[in-house]
């Protein structure tokens, strides 16, 4: 799998860099910024790009906007947009205009080879991925604990999986389930939740995430 | 702060004379202005009952008007010279009347020379009093002419025409013999008669001429005393000549007419003369007025303004004290030099504990009654006091919030240096550690439990330290508010509320760094408290630009009741906003909720 890397911290790019090489990965190209970054781009399409959400000039949301022109203009790249701290409306203006194929993860997250590699191996397959924390604090709040708490553990198991950019298949795998436990799950959440079910994976969470934002 | 004025400001205004005082007054009224008058009158009536009651009783009431108004003149200008100088012609104007009910005993002829000798003085000493008007001093070397030329003129006169016969051979048929008199020839003394009512006449022309000059060519608060001596002088003078006239026009019994209606016009003098000196007494109550306009007016021009018409001197200027450049200061800021106290100017200054603050500069005449001007100057000084107490207080407000302005800008400045350190620095080095540990770990294989257990520590004790660094870094500065400004940082502190919270307005622009952070951390803190204090089910919040400033609202549906330094967060987001020249309002009726408004000035 070719990889592209754009991050303005060196450091962090490097010790990414080893990693994905070490993990048999092939690294198409780094880049400091987003112009190197698509400079890049033209010469050379890799299956995955990983880019950081802060880069220059102004460290605003460069890599949120250089995910998404990516999407519109390669729409065989995946792009895993990687940042220091979580916004939840990130993911969801991520999800919302990048499509499928994106994904959204603490940077420490892919330090771990493991969780690096299953990243990119569901994005490679065309899923999304959210990174767990984001759903975690969406849950963590007290203010919506009482619908919430309408759903049973299993069922809050699978919501949280699922707003990851879990496929029913891989949720299945997780939980030791059948697929027709896990579908029964989904379709209870979303009655329970009062939301319309969603038949692409990352409407699916966007739908779950934006519900979890808003309640 | 307290103010010592040394003297209390009331006792300035109010009358100073006690009662203890007022009593000899008035006893000096009844006896000098209503007895000898009455006594004249009575020895009157009684020794010349051929001339009836009607022309004693008119003489008496013009010679008791002067005692009377020399008296209250006096009592009110004691350093005056006008009050006793209107006493002593009353007093002459008196005498001379002895001459009508003398009795016809030679042996009274000494009595006789003094009252004929009298006549003189009473006019000597009314055109010394309208020359030197109103201060009782001549001004002008003119003034000092007349005022010597006139008596002695009138003194060497009088005593020559006593010598040469005598006013009484000529006019007065039942006079008595004068002493000094050499009885000449009694057609010279008649021609000396006449020339003494010519040289009277010009005498008179020439203090009514010098008056009129006097009076077009005085300041405005010189009329104000004039005015009524002009409009008293001007009638004593149509009347005066008019007699003279009909003395020599008209036969006997109607010149009477003018003499019917001279009393009236004689009375007019002193009044005109009393009423001119007291104007500015008169105002006096004008002082009380003074300060309590004083006390809602703080601009230097209005306070001068005040100032002029209090004293009826539109000339009135007030010099304020510059302690910088040790001068004093026009209204205009310009330096100027004090004036000598003098003729030109008359000039009070404003002290406080012997420091000189400020300065009156007036027209001389009102050093005429120190009484008001020292009333009027410690009101203004009180006021000049106020001011500059009012402007140093404004200046160091203005330093003080300047300075809580450089805080907050300095504290929001080492936040984002901080939060850009945090970011640029530990957390990156954590993340490489974190690389560099995985990278050891997988060399050293999945061979010891041991080490295995060691790095699976480690590692965990990695992502605490990052995840508290995130965590710390978000609290200094969220790194949303300078990435995505207001709008994300809203949504982003609403996703992260305990309550529910809907955003109803928020502003889709940039804003400058202090007034987005202050707008941040009122709604963050608002929020903060909406969860802990207001057992409330939904906030609302909206932020909106009106009006050059940036409005924050956030209302709730708790409990209300919350005080407006309920714990020091809100204390805090005060110094925020007020350092923004900002205000933060906290409206919260128990069982109505909450709703906290900020308003930052913003472009």
């Amino acid at each position: 799998m070719q990889i592209g890397l754009a991050d303005d911290a060196a450091l962090f790019r490097e010790g990414l860099s080893r990693l994905l090489v070490e993990s048999g990965f092939d690294v198409a190209f780094q880049a400091g910024d987003v112009d190197e970054l698509m400079a890049a781009l033209e010469a050379r399409l890799p299956d995955a790009v990983i880019l950081d959400i802060h880069m220059p000039p102004t460290y605003s949301n460069e890599g949120l906007l250089a995910a998404v022109q990516i999407r519109e203009q390669y729409p065989g790249v995946a792009v895993l947009l990687l940042s220091q701290y979580l916004e939840a409306q990130y993911a969801v203006r991520l999800l919302e205009t990048g499509g499928d194929m994106v994904g959204y993860l603490l940077k420490e997250r892919v330090t771990d080879i493991d969780q690096l590699r299953d990243a990119l191996q569901r994005l490679g397959h065309g899923s999304t991925v959210i990174d767990p924390q984001v759903v975690a604090d969406l849950l963590r709040r007290r203010r919506n604990a009482d619908t919430l708490m309408t759903l049973t553990e299993r069922e809050r198991e699978v919501l949280e999986l699922m707003a990851e950019g879990r496929s029913n298949k891989a949720i299945e795998k997780t939980l030791f389930l059948g697929q027709k436990t896990v579908e029964t799950h989904i379709s209870n959440i979303f009655q329970k939740l009062e939301l319309a079910s969603e038949p692409d994976d990352h409407r699916r969470v966007l739908a779950v995430l934006s519900y979890l934002r808003t309640t | 702060m307290h103010h010592d004025f040394g003297v209390p400001l009331p006792a300035l205004i109010a009358h100073n004379h006690s009662t203890a005082m007022r009593k000899p007054f008035i006893l000096a009224l009844v006896v000098v202005a209503v007895c000898i008058p009455a006594m004249t009158f009575v020895s009157f009536v009684l020794n010349a009952p051929a001339v009836g009651p009607a022309i004693p009783l008119a003489r008496s009431v013009i010679g008791g008007s002067y005692l009377l108004a020399g008296l209250v003149a006096w009592r009110a200008r004691p350093n005056n010279r006008i009050g006793p100088l209107m006493l002593i012609a009353g007093f002459a104007w008196e005498l001379t009347d002895f001459n009508l009910f003398y009795s016809g005993d030679p042996t009274d002829g000494f009595f006789f020379t003094l009252v004929v000798l009298a006549g003189p003085v009473f006019i000597a000493t009314m055109a010394v009093v309208v020359l030197t008007f109103p201060t009782g001093r001549a001004e002008t070397a003119i003034d000092r002419l007349l005022v010597v030329a006139i008596p002695m003129t009138l003194l060497v006169l009088q005593t020559a025409l006593a010598l040469v016969g005598g006013p009484g051979q000529v006019d007065c048929k039942t006079c008595p013999p004068d002493l000094v008199a050499a009885r000449l020839d009694p057609g010279l003394a008649l021609l000396a008669t006449r020339a003494v009512q010519l040289i009277t006449v010009i005498g008179a022309a020439a203090v009514v001429g010098r008056l009129g000059w006097r009076w077009s060519s005085a300041s405005a608060l010189g009329r104000r005393s004039l005015d009524p001596v002009v409009w008293s002088i001007g009638p004593i003078f149509v009347v005066g000549v008019s007699i003279r006239a009909g003395e020599l026009l008209l036969p006997y019994p109607h010149h009477q007419l003018f003499f019917a209606i001279s009393p009236l016009v004689f009375v007019a003098l002193p009044l005109g003369l009393v009423i001119g000196l007291l104007r500015t007494r008169l105002d006096r109550t004008g002082v009380g007025r003074l300060v309590v306009e004083l006390g809602d007016r703080g601009r230097p021009d209005e306070l001068r303004d005040t100032l002029a018409k209090v004293l009826h001197d539109p000339s009135v200027e007030l010099l304020e004290w510059s302690a910088q450049t040790k001068g004093f200061v026009n209204s205009e800021g310009q330096m100027i030099a004090l004036p000598a106290d003098g003729i030109d100017r008359g000039v009070t200054l404003l002290e406080r504990d012997g420091q000189p603050i400020g300065a009156i500069t007036h027209d001389p005449l009102l050093r005429d009654d120190p009484d008001l001007v020292r009333a009027v100057a410690s009101a203004a000084q009180l006021a000049v006091e106020n001011a500059q107490l009012a402007a140093e207080l404004q200046q160091q407000l203005a330093e003080v919030e300047a300075s809580r302005a450089r805080i907050v800008t300095a504290s929001d400045d080492e936040r984002r240096r901080l939060g850009r350190d945090l970011h640029d620095g530990a957390q990156q080095r954590l993340l490489a550690l974190s690389f560099a540990m995985k990278a050891v770990q997988r060399k050293a294989g999945n061979g010891d439990p041991d080490i295995r257990a060691a790095f699976d520590t480690a590692d965990e004790q990695l992502r605490l330290a990052l995840r508290e660094l995130r965590e710390l870094a978000h609290g200094i500065r969220p790194p949303i508010l300078t990435e995505g400004g207001l709008g994300p940082a809203l949504e982003s502190l609403a996703e992260r509320s305990a309550v529910k919270v809907t955003i109803e307005r928020q502003p889709q622009r940039r804003f400058e760094q202090p007034v987005e952070a202050a707008a941040y951390f009122v709604v963050s803190e608002a929020l903060a408290n909406v969860a802990k204090h207001a057992g409330a089910s939904l906030a609302t919040v909206a932020v909106w630009q009106e009006d050059g400033a940036l409005l924050v609202e956030v209302r709730d549906d708790g409990v209300g009741g919350a005080a407006a330094v309920n714990g020091s967060g809100l204390r805090g987001l005060m110094d925020r906003v007020g350092a923004l020249q900002g205000r933060l309002q906290v409206d919260s009726p128990p069982g109505k909720g909450t709703r906290l408004l900020a308003e930052l000035p913003c472009r």
